[in-house]
């Protein structure tokens, strides 16, 4: 069974700790998500994974090999950044001959269909596509390479609805044709949650939650009322967050058992992925 | 070294494509343009003699510094090891010399046979020898292999260092020469006679050696090369 390790890694630019004492594992063929705010560390802890930068100190290691600079281990795991490192002079079927000699195979079968669907021209430069296709085309080399560990870093990034909904589609069929894992780092959390298996949420560079999102979900409930009354319901509960909404207080609790017995002048109900991260990093 | 193949395989394919860019360019302002005003004004005792060595070698410095900034984060985006980019950036720099060694032999042979350039002669202007014999056709390779090699080492620096950085870089490397002869003047006339002697003996120009100046260049070539490995080893992706 493949396995990445993140062991104690930290990272500093100059003075700024940008990820401190981070502990993870990766594990075959999930599908994560990892969310965190602007600047909360998923962008940097993606590139010290793909040996885009080197850590300040700790390890990362697949199936107990280090990362870091060994080919072997990074020819089974692949970064789709926010920013382009292809050759922005090549065209698009260059940079995917390129990708397929780079790891000696390439699914063209699913990339003809991806192409055909997105109605990709494979013959344009990719420095001259639009901000939607040139995110089109990293996904496409994403899913047709061969590696085990796909890490996408905002991977819709201008997309339209359609678009996306169709890179979901993509993404299920492929992952259930041939599982991998994925790591998606997004703010689009609402669209996105339905393809979580498993949460990290990365808050100011420290890793807070490395969470099942069912087990996440079904342990945690908004809870809202006004006055005493909710004051005493929530005294003993495990409250992460509240907040008021129109003179109604709104309280977020973790480890809230059941939502059935509700007394009056409460409210309880399950939260979604995006409400549970707005209180947790808020 | 798993992705040493690809890499140099991609390498060679952009630099072989600039290679023919660059011949066309040399070709017509060396050749067809003189050919041209000879036919023009039917003045044929006009002799050129052309030099492709010292185009090759800034040609060498130019795709260097284009390897290094263009090719380097694409080969770390497909999982390829910075001691192999290192190495593929050698081993393609020693094939494009000795491509561009052959080429420049093939000019130089072709163009006397063909009967109507007339007048035009390419050579090498190491030493004045008009002739190609295996010491010009070595110094012609070190030449463009050193190209290269300062072309990787400041793509290199470019990428590494912020743009302010670069700037007081620039500026240092600009009055370095004034520095040196300043510094020279100030020394006595013996020690000036010794380091004269110095520079004419590992640059051959006392006995007009080319072994010892082949042998100069290709001991900076290392040196460059050894620079370039101590930025590119810890090199992020920027």
């Amino acid at each position: 069974m493949s396995k990445i390790q993140i062991i104690d890694i930290n990272k500093s630019y100059g003075k700024k700790h940008v990820l401190k004492n981070i502990n993870l594992t990766f594990e075959e063929n999930k599908i994560y998500g990892l969310l965190g705010r602007n600047g909360a560390g998923k962008s940097t802890l993606m590139n010290l994974i793909s040996n885009r930068e080197f850590p300040t100190n700790g390890e990362i290691t697949l199936n107990g090999e280090v990362v870091t600079e060994n080919e072997k281990a990074l020819s089974q795991i692949y970064l789709s950044s926010e920013k382009s490192l292809f050759n922005h002079d090549a065209k698009i079927k260059r940079i995917f001959k390129t990708a397929e000699s780079y790891y000696g195979s390439f699914n063209w079968k699913l990339a003809i269909e991806m192409i055909e669907k997105f109605d990709v021209d494979i013959n344009s430069k990719f420095g001259k596509l639009s901000t939607g296709y040139s995110s089109i085309t990293k996904l496409i080399i994403a899913l047709c390479i061969p590696a085990k560990f796909i890490f996408l870093d905002e991977p819709i990034l201008g997309l339209d609805a359609n678009h996306r909904d169709l890179f979901y589609e993509f993404l299920i069929e492929t992952y259930q044709e041939q599982p991998r894992t994925f790591v998606v780092a997004t703010h689009i959390i609402e669209e996105m949650e339905k393809l979580f298996e498993h949460i990290i949420i990365i808050k100011d560079g420290m890793v807070i939650d490395d969470v099942d999102l069912d087990e996440l979900l079904n342990s945690c409930a908004i809870i809202e009322g006004s006055g005493s009354i909710i004051d005493n319901f929530t005294k003993d509960l495990d409250v992460y967050y509240e907040s008021k909404v129109i003179g109604m207080k709104r309280i977020y609790a973790k480890n809230f058992p059941s939502i059935s017995d509700a007394p009056d002048g409460i409210n309880i109900r399950r939260m979604n992925l995006q409400e549970y991260f707005v209180g947790r990093t808020n | 070294m798993m992705k040493l193949l690809p890499n140099i395989k991609e390498r060679l394919r952009r630099t072989y494509f600039s290679m023919g860019n660059f011949y066309a360019i040399f070709l017509t302002f060396t050749v067809l343009i003189p050919v041209f005003t000879n036919f023009i004004t039917s003045n044929n005792s006009v002799s050129t003699s052309v030099d492709p060595s010292i185009p090759s070698f800034f040609y060498g410095i130019a795709i260097g510094i284009v390897l290094v900034t263009s090719g380097f984060n694409s080969s770390i985006q497909f999982g390829t090891s910075r001691k192999t980019i290192f190495v593929a950036y050698i081993i393609t720099t020693v094939i494009i010399s000795i491509s561009m060694i052959v080429i420049n032999l093939f000019l130089s042979i072709g163009i006397r046979q063909i009967s109507w350039i007339k007048n035009i002669e390419v050579t090498s202007a190491a030493f004045h020898l008009s002739q190609y014999s295996l010491g010009v056709l070595v110094f012609d390779f070190v030449l463009i292999m050193i190209g290269f090699s300062f072309g990787i080492l400041i793509g290199l620096i470019i990428k590494r260092v912020k743009k302010e950085y670069l700037l007081i870089i620039g500026t240092i490397l600009m009055f370095t020469p004034a520095l040196v002869s300043y510094i020279v003047e100030r020394l006595s006339h013996d020690v000036q006679q010794q380091l004269l002697t110095f520079i004419s003996v590992i640059t051959g120009a006392e006995n007009r050696n080319i072994w010892a100046l082949i042998t100069m260049i290709l001991v900076i070539t290392i040196m460059l090369h050894l620079g370039s490995w101590l930025i590119i080893r810890r090199q992020p992706v920027k």
